[in-house]
Parts: structure tokens; sequence; C-alpha cells
């Protein structure tokens, strides 16, 4: 089965040593139309890849023998380039950044929603990503320009403030996909705690209320377990 | 001070007083030989001196008389003289041109013509050293005077004793006086061992001794108990702070499990039963966000000094909070609004925290006040300390508990709570909030000052001083664009801010 590059149908090692762990993760990503193999170390995970070829790696950082973080560097230095999201219960900043600058592309804290799992590894499956130095965002009649700051739609233009105009931003970026309310936060504000209050969706719906409310279509899109996805009519 | 000795001999005496007391001794005793040696040669010298002036005295003497009366005058007077004087210590003889014996107790003429030490057949002289000079005198004879040098023997011998005995008694009084400091030192470190001994055991009462003296060791015997009082309060925090913790985290723990108690009875309605699972999950959600603040507020706390602070525009910060919060506020009916410095103003931070920190006092503000609060962040300078503060006018924090506040856990009964907040986000972390804030502002070196704003409270935490004005360059996301700043109005500053520095962070 070949990933079709929007992040569906992808081949994924799983390295989790905790069996219910496993259980839950395993059953979500096949769950969502995923192929998982499941090993419980660190040596078994270096085998395996290099037995196969996957299109993911999830690996739990804390490992007996070899730990998370030393498998994605000899992944790396053996020239392998496709994602890996590290699960942990280590969820302090210092070991975010640690396991990001080492090469990881994803960091989930322990406890999780399989729903944000699921995200976060469609996100990262998929293959046509804006690159970085875009200077301009196109979905539907939408228009994002990045260098004068400006939004129209329909040949209108929006005002936006800051925060908004980042928000959307980053929803057009990951266009089609869905996005949840932890990495909103994550992209678009640096958060790396849980805020009490109602951030993301005040701004969601201030942002809905000039996107999407003057115009007839609704770009913005909830998706079940307060995610939410920005895409033209299907 | 304790009866107990802890110190034995061999310790004191290779204690560091006893060891410095031994090389002075080998100092004085090298000096005092020294010396002694010059004092003796000199004493000597003078004596011989003295011993030269009688004997020339006596030859212009004799001289005198050979000049008057002749040979035979000289030769009755040196009889007459041998006869009367003590023997011994003053000899003379008289000789002619050839050697042959005139007059006087010396029989043989020695072999020598003018001065010189030597030894003089016995009898008429004692054993010992002689001085003696020969001279010719008027009439062609000559005189030889021999004076003994006993006395000189006498004095060195005696000169030398003396210093010695002085000297050995010198060294063993300070040998004795070097040993009793050392051992009243190896004393004082032994009773500091044993107290930090029993401090590391867990004994966080117990203090060193104070001597009333006040050498090196006494002075850092204070120092070492004024670091226990700090240690011992940093104990008692954290174990009132572990109780808290844990008595805290019970409650929504005993919720979820009462939760799932309902859910697993089968006998309820599956709609109950659902709504029950959920209850569960949210407390659960909760309790581990307040393990991830407690273990985030631990770490800050660690981590003084590890990671350098780089410099943050607070105006910026703040600005950038108002713009993600002013509608979360209006939401709940409750107003946030931005009081400017006329001027930038930096501080050394770390702005994630730092942003972490204003979030927590805006969300804390709006979650204790009731509709219709208003929010204000305050941005300034004083005299070079750099200040944020934020104040409410919502029910306000009795002055009694505002230290209390501060601490892990402890909450106060809020009147009221804003309308349109999540459920979950009291059940978590809603008593950690100030606790957080504390920790981050005590990373920066920072005043945290909670007062009463008349009504509603006043947060204010103010930075210390730069050390140097490093420059702040302002960035834009990606760094694309300048950041005006200086005389900018608060709408432009809104609008430019965008992500603001540390960007790279994620």
């Amino acid at each position: 089965m070949q990933p079709d590059g929007n992040g569906k149908g992808m081949e994924i090692l799983l390295a989790e040593d905790d069996a219910k762990t496993a259980a839950y993760v395993g059953s979500g990503l096949t769950g969502d139309g995923h192929r998982v193999e499941v090993v419980t170390t660190g040596l078994d995970a270096l085998a395996a890849a290099r037995r196969t070829t996957f299109d993911l790696f999830i690996l739990d950082r804390m490992m007996p023998g070899l730990d998370g973080l030393s498998v994605m560097s000899t992944l790396r230095e053996e020239g392998v380039r496709q994602p890996v999201l590290f699960l942990t219960a280590m969820g302090d900043v210092e070991d975010r950044v640690a396991g990001l600058s080492a090469g990881g592309d994803d960091y989930l804290v322990k406890p999780f929603h399989i729903s944000e799992l699921l995200a976060r590894v469609s996100a990262l499956g998929r293959r046509q990503r804006a690159a970085e130095d875009v200077t301009r965002l196109v979905v539907h009649d939408l228009e994002l320009d990045l260098l004068s700051r400006t939004a129209t739609r329909a040949g209108v233009t929006i005002e936006l403030q800051t925060k908004e105009f980042n928000l959307l931003e980053f929803l057009m970026r990951n266009a089609g996909q869905t996005v949840t309310r932890k990495m909103i936060l994550e992209g678009v504000w640096h958060y790396d705690f849980d805020p009490k209050t109602s951030v993301v969706e005040t701004h969601m719906s201030r942002l809905r209320s000039k996107i999407d409310k003057p115009f007839g279509e609704p770009l913005i899109h909830t998706t079940r377990n307060a995610g939410y996805s920005l895409h033209g009519p299907q | 001070m304790p009866a107990i000795r802890f110190t034995d001999h061999s310790s004191v005496l290779a204690g560091a007083a006893f060891r410095s007391t031994l090389a002075c001794l080998l100092v004085f005793a090298v000096a005092l030989a020294g010396i002694g040696a010059i004092v003796i040669t000199s004493v000597r010298a003078a004596m011989i001196n003295d011993l030269n002036t009688q004997i020339a005295e006596e030859i212009i003497l004799f001289s005198d008389i050979a000049a008057e009366e002749g040979r035979d005058g000289l030769v009755s007077t040196v009889e007459t003289l041998a006869r009367t004087n003590s023997p011994g210590s003053r000899i003379v003889g008289v000789f002619d041109e050839d050697g042959g014996h005139l007059a006087g107790r010396l029989r043989s003429a020695p072999a020598v013509m003018g001065a010189g030490n030597m030894r003089l057949p016995s009898p008429p002289a004692r054993a010992g050293e002689y001085r003696v000079q020969s001279a010719p005198l008027p009439g062609g004879a000559i005189l030889v005077v021999a004076r003994s040098m006993d006395h000189i023997a006498a004095t060195s011998r005696r000169l030398a004793e003396t210093l010695a005995l002085a000297g050995l008694g010198v060294m063993a009084v300070s040998v004795v006086v070097g040993y009793a400091w050392s051992r009243n030192s190896m004393d004082k470190l032994a009773r500091l061992a044993a107290t930090l001994d029993e401090v590391s055991r867990g004994d966080t009462a117990v203090r060193v001794p104070i001597d009333p003296g006040n050498d090196q060791i006494d002075r850092i015997a204070r120092q070492i108990n004024a670091h226990l009082d700090r240690l011992a309060a940093l104990t008692e925090t954290t174990r009132n702070s572990v109780i808290a913790i844990a008595h805290d985290l019970r409650t929504p723990l005993n919720r979820a499990f009462l939760s799932l108690e309902l859910a697993s009875d089968e006998s309820r309605d599956l709609g109950e039963r659902r709504l029950a699972l959920e209850e569960a999950r949210g407390d659960l959600q909760g309790l581990s966000d307040t393990f991830d603040t407690v273990l985030r507020i631990a770490r800050i706390g660690t981590a003084a000094g590890r990671e350098a602070l780089a410099p943050v525009a607070l105006d910026t910060l703040a600005a950038d909070i108002v713009e993600t919060y002013a509608a979360v506020l209006e939401g709940a009916g409750q107003s946030l609004v931005f009081l400017p410095p006329s001027q930038e103003v930096v501080v050394d931070g770390d702005r994630q925290m730092l942003w972490q920190m204003l979030a927590n006092l805006v969300e804390n503000a709006s979650l204790h006040g009731p509709e219709g609060t208003h929010v204000t962040i305050r941005v300034g300078s004083d005299s070079g300390e750099g200040f944020v503060a934020v104040d409410d006018d919502g029910p306000g924090i009795p002055p009694g508990a505002r230290a209390d506040v501060l601490r892990p856990f402890l909450r106060l009964a809020a009147p009221g709570v804003a309308t349109g907040v999540e459920a979950s986000a009291e059940a978590g972390g809603a008593g950690l909030g100030l606790a957080l804030v504390k920790a981050i502002a005590d990373r920066h070196h920072a005043t945290l000052t909670l007062s009463d704003n008349a009504p509603g409270l006043r947060v204010e935490v103010r930075f210390p001083r730069r050390p140097e004005a490093r420059p702040h360059r302002p960035s834009g996301p990606r760094g694309e664009r300048a950041n005006p700043h200086g005389s900018c109005d608060a709408a432009a500053r809104l609008m430019a801010s965008g992500y603001g520095d540390g960007k790279a962070r994620h």
C-alpha cells in the first residue's frame, strides 16, 4: 500500500515498551488507515528499520537498552530521512528542545489524546508542504500575502490583527489537514503549556467572523475532538 | 564547649598549627645559634683587646723602671713582684740579649717575638692559654709578659651555656604552647565536622557551637551556621510543598475514582455513565496538568544560571499578551488594557518563561474576577529597573493571605468564576498559578509584589537593573522587518510585533 502523500495509509514503526500504550496507539493508527509494526526495544527498532522502509517512526523516548533519542540519531546517521515523532512522559521544555534539536520532527507528551497523535501523524506524513520561503498562500478564494501581511477573500481585503493573521497562516500552511488545539498553541503561540482560558477558541471564532461569516462558503471547519481544519469545498 | 575530647595526639601533632610552631622553632634555633656565635666572638675579641691593653701598660711600666733604675733595678722589681703576685694568672720574665734568664718566674723565653697566644710550661704556669707579649726594654733586656686567658674561655663558655639553656627553654615552652593551640584548633574543626555530619544525616536543627574568640575558624563556623539556617528554611519549604501537593492532588484523584465507580455501575443509564467517564477524564487531565506545572516550577528553580538570559523587550511582550488575551477576556465580559511605557523597556530574561508568567497573571485575574472585571497591564522603568504590573479591580487578596498565595496549592475561596471559561481549566493548576509566577520571577532575580489595587489586586514584577546596556535588536517574523521602537504609539507596536524575538525556540 503506497502512502498517498496526504498523510494517510502510511507504513509506521512504533517503538513502545509499555504494552497498554502500544495497544492504544497501534489500534488508533490502524483505525485511521495506517499499517503499524510494533517493537518494544530500541535495538528491535533499528533492526526493523533496516529490514523495512517506513514512512514514519513513532519512538518512545525511554526504552530499555537503547533509548528513542539514540535510535533516531542512529537512523539519521544511516541516512533515514523519514519523520520521527517522540512519545514521552518527559514533558519538560528542555527535553522537548533536546528531542527536536536532535532531529526529531514532533514531540508528544503522555498522556495524550489519540486524536492528537493521529492529527500529528497525518501532518508529518504530508509530503506536499508549503515551502518555508513561499510568499503567498492560496486556498480556494482566500489569499494570504506574507510579504505585505494582507488577507483577501474573493478580492475583498480583510483586516486582521497580528495573532489572527498568524493563526490563519498556520491553518493555510496545513490546509486540508486537521490541526489540534495543542498544535495551534505550539505553532502560533509557541506555548508549551496549556492556558487555562480559551485562547485558541476565542481567536478562532474571531477569525471565522472575519473570514467565513461575510462570505458564503465556510473555510474553517471544526473536526471532532476540538481540532480544526481549513479547506475549500470538497 | 563540650567536655568530650575529639582529637587524639597524633592528629594534633600532624596539625597545621603544630607544624607551624615546629618550623618557627627551627628558624629560631638557627637564628639563635648564629647570633650566639657572633656575640661570643665579639665578647671574646673585646676581652682579648682589654688584655692586650693591660699587657701594653705593664710593658710601659717596666720600660720606665728599666730606663730609670737600670737592669738591676728592673731585676729586683720583677723578683719582688713575682713573690707577691697570685701565681699563674700573670707571669713575667726578663731575659738578656742571648735569652738567658735574668728575673721573673718565667724561666725560658718563648720562641716568639711580639705577641701571641700559647701554652706555657707548668709550673709556673697553669693549664690553659696565655696571652704572651715580648718587648725589648731600654738597656737591652727583653721583657716577656704573659697573662692567663682562662677568664676569657670561662666567659665564652658561660655565655654559650646561658644562650643554649635560654634557647632550649623558649623552644620547650613554644612546643607546649603550640601543641595547646593546635589541639584547640583541631577540636574546633572536629566539632565543625561532627555538626555537618549530623546535618547530612538529616538533623537540620543542629548548629556549630561558636567560641567567643574570633579567629578564622570561628568566623567560618558563623558562616556555616548562617548557611545551615538557610538550608533548614529550604528543607522546611520543600517538606511543606510536598505535603501540600499530595494533599491537593487527592481531590481530583478521589473525584476520578468516584466517577469511575459510577461509570462501572451497570444499574445506571448509559448517558450518566458516559458523563461520569468524561468527568473522570477531565479530573485526571487536570491532575496531569498539575503534575506538569509542579515539575515546571521545580525545574525553573534549579535552572538558575544554567541558561543565559537574553534581552527581552517587556513592552513588546506585554503588547503581545494583550493581543492574545484581550479577545478572551472580552468573551468573558471583562476587559484587558495595556498601558505602555514612554520608551522601550528591556530586561534580561527568558522570553518563553516571561510570556508564561504574564499569561498566568492575566488568566488568574480573569478567572478570579467576576463579569465586568477590568484588567490592566503596565510596563515601565524606574531608575533603570524595568517592571511589569498586572492590575485588576476584582476581589483582590486580603493582606494577610498575600504571602500564602505564593505558596503552591493554597487556594482562596473565590466569590465567583468568570463566565465563558472551560470547566477543566478550573480543575487543574489554578492553585499553582502564582507559585509558578513566583518561580519565574525568582529565576529572573526579580521581586514580586502583591498589593491592594483598591479595589482588586496589583501584581508587580520588578527586574534588576541590567549590568551593561547590551544592544537589543528586535526582529520581526523571519527577521524580515525592522520593528519600530522608541516613540511609536501602542497601536503600531501591536501590528508590528509579530512573533517577536525568540521564535527559533521550537
